[in-house]
């Protein structure tokens, strides 16, 4: 088994596998409904999937596998693809809007998935804003019950001026009630520059806004995540793109919902693969195309900066 | 777009195909596919939209269009 | 003839025969056949041609240079095949056959065929050599 590592010599430990592009939600900032959703027969099957991720593992030692989509709940036999992945030894993970959680917290507690939930506001009317969604009562209702199932959960918030700016220490009270992490996002440049200037705040206003309740230890460096500790004993991190890009550490490679390789965000490139598993599974060819392709990731958004090419409908973030 | 690769391209670039976003021209599309792959500058192509050959670096391309990358022909 | 020979001979019967019409002024059929050469490479020799198209462009391309064979030089009928994939030293890679009143333009037709095809039309051909290697070829 050979680790891969890309020109820079990051080593990838790290899959992101979006398994759908379809969501429940419309967060303005993803920008759903500018894309077709893709037919059908252009999404990687639940075999692909797994032949996939099963590959990355024995071939190249990837550790962690992360599900994302749009909506990763929303694909069917998700559990199946789960029970298959479990026995390969890999950490698995998954982001979701938390709309249809309930129906997993046991199995995801059982097949040790990780959680991340993503919350932007504990505001109903803010959240049919942000998403043109009326569930979030049921979002946090899952939040408190997955936290409490002894789930690894973790938030997710992308922080948005003018209109969550003013929730952040309720977001904080709310994730150290029930015991979890909060992590902010700082608003990337998906969109255009205009929305992205409204919109966006900076890692260091944040803090200062905690600041003013809390007081702040640095506790570590997750690699995507610079996470503190609260004097109450609560946990925040920080995950800024913009003002301090960890593209130096990444070692994610992402995997679109019809199948192809994205090696950063930013990039203008994707790779096809479903040439490589249709019409039948050219395995050791499959192999040499990755080997070969990871050399070509760029360095990241510190060199790409400006708007990065995907969609977030079919890459997760 | 769909961006397909043929002859000694395929085998420098690893695959036969890639996709690009967010390029407006053919000249965007030279500029960008030189800088990502370095050795495309030494090689001889001609490139097709749509199944033509398109001479003009202006050329605007459209999310849809089918473009690739031919190395001299050698059929025949 | 034995096996794969016959069969492919029965193929370029077919393909020959396809341009063969009932047709009171047709007096010549002409037919040529590119064949793979076992060409000398440094101290091996060619020993297959792996032929790669865009497919889509060389069928329409094929069709082109057909149309303006037929017109250019009168022609009843042309027909061109071009193999795709393996094909070994002695095979045959390139059908043309054509049909005409006489055999002059017929040849001058099939002179000019080849030569469209190997300018215009999106195939290109890796030598595989005996000892294993090979290289992507180009026209002259």
């Amino acid at each position: 088994m050979k680790f891969l590592k890309d020109g820079y010599g990051r080593r990838f430990d790290y899959i992101r596998i979006s398994l759908t592009d379809r969501c429940n939600l419309g967060c303005f900032y993803c920008k759903k409904s500018l894309f077709k959703p893709l037919p059908r027969s252009e999404i990687l099957t639940l075999e692909e999937i797994t032949f996939l991720v099963s590959v990355f593992r024995e071939q190249f030692g990837i550790q962690k596998v992360r599900l994302t989509g749009g909506e990763p709940l929303l694909r069917k036999e998700i559990n199946k693809l789960i029970e298959n992945i479990s026995g390969m030894n890999v950490k698995i993970k998954i982001t979701t809007n938390g709309v249809f959680l309930d129906n997993f917290i046991e199995f995801f507690k059982e097949k040790k998935v990780s959680v991340n939930v993503s919350l932007d506001t504990l505001n109903e009317e803010k959240f049919f804003k942000i998403s043109g969604d009326r569930n979030l009562k049921k979002v946090i209702d899952n939040i408190q019950r997955c936290a409490s199932s002894g789930i690894n959960l973790k938030i997710n918030t992308v922080a948005l001026r003018g209109i969550n700016d003013d929730e952040i220490l309720n977001l904080i009270n709310f994730s150290n009630s029930i015991g979890t992490e909060i992590r902010f996002i700082e608003f990337m440049p998906f969109v255009d520059p205009e929305t992205w200037r409204t919109y966006f705040i900076p890692e260091e206003e944040i803090k200062r806004k905690i600041l003013e309740k809390f007081s702040m230890r640095f506790l570590e460096d997750s690699g995507t995540a610079y996470v503190y500790k609260l004097d109450n004993g609560g946990r925040v991190g920080f995950i800024s793109t913009v003002s301090r890009p960890f593209c130096d550490s990444c070692s994610r490679l992402r995997i679109t919902a019809d199948g192809k390789i994205v090696l950063c965000m930013f990039d203008k490139v994707s790779y096809p693969l479903m040439d490589f598993l249709r019409p039948n599974i050219r395995e050791s060819d499959l192999i040499d195309f990755i080997t070969k392709v990871v050399k070509n990731k760029p360095r990241g958004f510190i060199e790409l900066k400006g708007e990065p090419a995907f969609e977030m409908t079919r890459l997760g973030g | 777009m769909r961006v397909l690769l043929f002859g000694k391209l395929k085998d420098i670039i690893g695959t036969n195909s890639i996709e690009v976003r967010g390029l407006k021209r053919i000249s965007d599309l030279k500029e960008f596919l030189f800088q990502k792959f370095p050795e495309l500058k030494n090689q001889t192509f001609s490139i097709s939209v749509n199944f033509e050959i398109v001479l003009e670096e202006d050329l605007e391309i459209k999310e849809n269009d089918e473009i690739a990358l031919l190395p001299p022909i050698s059929g025949g | 003839m034995k096996g794969k020979k016959f069969r492919e001979y029965l193929v370029y019967g077919k393909i020959k025969n396809s341009v063969r019409k009932h047709c009171l002024n047709c007096g010549a059929i002409i037919t040529f056949e590119g064949v793979v050469r076992g060409d000398k490479v440094g101290n091996s020799r060619v020993k297959k041609i792996k032929y790669e198209s865009y497919e889509q462009m060389a069928e329409k391309e094929i069709d082109k240079i057909r149309r303006e064979a037929i017109e250019k030089f009168k022609l009843h009928d042309a027909v061109i095949k071009h193999r795709i994939g393996e094909v070994k030293v002695g095979e045959t890679a390139l059908f043309v056959a054509v049909l005409s009143e006489h055999r002059k333009e017929g040849f001058k037709a099939i002179d000019y065929i080849v030569d469209e095809v190997k300018k215009k039309v999106p195939i290109w051909k890796k030598e595989i050599l005996e000892n294993k290697q090979s290289r992507w070829k180009e026209n002259d």
